[in-house]
């Protein structure tokens, strides 16, 4: 059973429809991404789903459960870190813990807590001295508190220095390992693409693309570009043809158009050549071929697929 | 006004302890997948949450008294409050008892000055204590999304709100113990036995009052920073005009009337009448307890049908 099924979600305010029939389902036990440009539905679908918000239309179930009227039950067994931190700044972090955790029927233990996000030695520092990182660090821990099943991250590094966003990720992949279900959002796509099993992005109130961070929006399958400098005393004229790709050339459809199964296209820029093609494999073979045979060494060579953030910022155009 | 799912499902330690013996490691998945399904088994149609009734537990009871410390511990904490909820109306009776020594107020049958104004001072100071307080804290808690974050979480609201109520009138009985403390031995100001019950029924109706108005003012404020003006604005004004300081006879008709349709007048009087030797024993003032009930009612509607949890947005 999945842990959240929405199906024909609408919320409107007003005239706006925010939410505008959004279907979406996450796994027991997954990392779920869920991206979108602000202003495009994310957060009132979220607030919808962790039962902050009630919803025009559509079916919800998250763990079993409607979160709009499910009410103490339900909040047992979500964890919920918003991304206005809403704590107490009076309070120190041991207190905050002590306080939260006294609100589940399960909860974990404060020291299991303050280890969990590393923040063992500043247990007894008020939150209001907190470092941003820190009081972050904090609101991970008061959301995993209860032991949650289902755990909401609203942009949980924001903020965040290099290697406590490493930090972050540990722990949410310790998370994931305990079988807990994450639902994420972030603004990050390196976070995206290190933490979560499927990807969703939302525009104008739909869900325009969903699928792992690897093969979302056709990214496995959209042309490569590779990239080297000019060796020294070779011209653009001696090399190889891609656009022509000669007979040997294994693993093309001999019976089809062999130009076009390559898609390659060559230009120099400056002192490099940059080609896209659809099969860097074949223009690889080609171009290191030629290399070999004359001696020569492709410097700087790279070969890279759209990032997940040129796929993001594709889909979502419209938005902005 | 407990509210809540019922208990029929069997708690995480009741299926624990239900499994045979020590699952080993696969044990939380598999467990979460027993309770994914009895979840499933569940009726698909819910009763909305707040329609339900659900008994109070110990385990509440425990809940709320740590709230109750916890709220106690912020507000010492929080100079500024304690500065403006203690500190303010005890310097006022000072001030004003000693700028008015030996003076008499006629209108009330002349009575020493001292017994007229330290049953306002007590009023007023109550509804700091608990007006002011109530309404800046959950402001100041919205603003800084406390509220909201507490209702992600399984604490029942009602439990949330009589932590802040009930650490609230902790404050309030010490206010009372300093305010008459000074009074009778400051100012001679006695305790009448024979209106001991008027007094006690008019503290209990003022304070839940004010309180219930705090909770409802706290809506209308929408920035907290720097303590509000649309907070303290109404009770200092009210306090000028409803014969807390100095007597409301003196004023025009007009303005009487006015103030006396507000809740801080009725509370001054009836407390004033528990205290003034002129006044015959059982001493309660019913029209003042009314519209003070009244209040109640407003402030109780006006709670239900516009708190909000989370900031404004949009």
């Amino acid at each position: 059973m999945p842990a959240i099924e929405v199906k024909g979600l609408v919320k409107s305010y007003g005239n706006l429809r925010a939410v505008d029939g959004v279907d979406l389902c996450v796994e027991a036990g997954e990392v779920y991404c869920f991206l979108g440009p602000n202003g495009a539905g994310k957060t009132t679908t979220v607030e919808i789903l962790e039962g902050y918000r009630r919803r025009d239309s559509g079916r919800v179930s998250v763990l079993g459960l409607d979160p709009e009227s499910s009410g103490r039950t339900f909040r047992e067994h979500i964890g919920i870190m918003l991304q206005e931190s809403g704590l107490q700044p009076q309070l120190a972090v041991v207190e905050a813990l002590d306080l939260y955790r006294h609100y589940y029927d399960h909860p974990r233990s404060v020291a299991e807590l303050l280890d969990l996000v590393e923040l063992t030695s500043s247990a007894d520092v008020r939150i209001e001295s907190l470092s941003g990182g820190q009081r972050r660090r904090l609101d991970l821990a008061l959301a995993l508190a209860g032991d949650p099943d289902l755990v909401f991250l609203d942009e949980p590094t924001t903020g965040f220095d290099p290697a406590a966003r490493r930090g972050a990720w540990r722990t949410i992949q310790g998370l994931r390992s305990l079988g807990k279900t994450i639902f994420l959002t972030t603004h990050y796509m390196d976070e995206a693409q290190a933490l979560a099993d499927r990807v969703a992005v939302i525009s104008g109130g739909k869900i325009v693309a969903e699928d792992s961070p690897d093969r979302i929006g056709g990214r496995d399958t959209t042309t490569s570009e590779i990239r080297f400098l000019l060796p020294e005393g070779v011209s653009a004229g001696d090399l190889p043809s891609l656009e022509q790709p000669s007979d040997d050339l294994p693993s093309l459809d001999p019976s089809l158009d062999r130009a076009r199964q390559l898609d390659a296209e060559l230009s120099i820029r400056g002192d490099a050549v940059v080609v896209h093609t659809n099969r860097p494999d074949l223009a690889l073979y080609v171009l290191t071929s030629w290399s070999t045979s004359r001696g020569l060494e492709l410097a700087g060579l790279t070969v890279s697929r759209p990032t997940l953030e040129d796929v993001y910022l594709a889909l979502t155009e419209d938005d902005s | 006004m407990a509210l809540d799912e019922s208990q029929q499902q069997p708690t995480r330690t009741q299926q624990l302890q239900q499994q045979p013996q020590p699952v080993p490691q696969p044990s939380y998945q598999h467990q979460a997948q027993q309770q994914f399904q009895e979840r499933r088994q569940q009726p698909s149609t819910i009763t909305p949450e707040r329609l339900r009734y659900r008994p109070v537990t110990s385990a509440d009871i425990h809940l709320l008294g740590r709230q109750i410390r916890m709220e106690q511990l912020l507000l010492w904490r929080n100079k500024r409050a304690v500065i403006f909820t203690f500190m303010l109306p005890i310097a006022f009776l000072v001030f004003l008892g000693a700028s008015n020594q030996g003076a008499h107020v006629s209108v009330l049958g002349k009575v020493s000055f001292d017994t007229f104004f330290v049953p306002g001072i007590l009023a007023f100071s109550l509804v700091s204590t608990t007006y002011a307080n109530l309404a800046m804290s959950i402001a100041v808690q919205r603003e800084q999304g406390v509220l909201k974050r507490v209702r992600g979480t399984p604490l029942p609201p009602w439990i949330f709100f009589a932590g802040k109520v009930g650490a609230t009138l902790i404050n309030a009985c010490l206010m009372v113990i300093i305010v008459l403390a000074v009074g009778r031995f400051g100012y001679h100001v006695m305790i009448r036995t024979a209106t001991l019950p008027a007094l006690v029924i008019d503290l209990i109706v003022g304070t839940a009052c004010w309180s219930i108005l705090g909770i409802a003012m706290s809506i209308a404020v929408t920035r907290a920073e720097g303590g509000s003006p649309i907070v303290t604005l109404p009770y200092i004004v009210l306090s000028f005009v409803s014969g807390v300081f100095y007597p409301a006879q003196a004023q025009p008709v007009w303005l009487q009337d006015l103030a006396r349709a507000f809740p801080l007048e009725p509370f001054a009087r009836s407390l004033e009448a528990a205290f003034n030797p002129g006044v015959a024993a059982p001493g309660f003032r019913e029209v003042d307890i009314l519209i003070m009930l009244g209040w109640i009612a407003v402030g109780t509607a006006i709670s239900l049908r516009f708190f909000r949890w989370d900031r404004q947005r949009r």
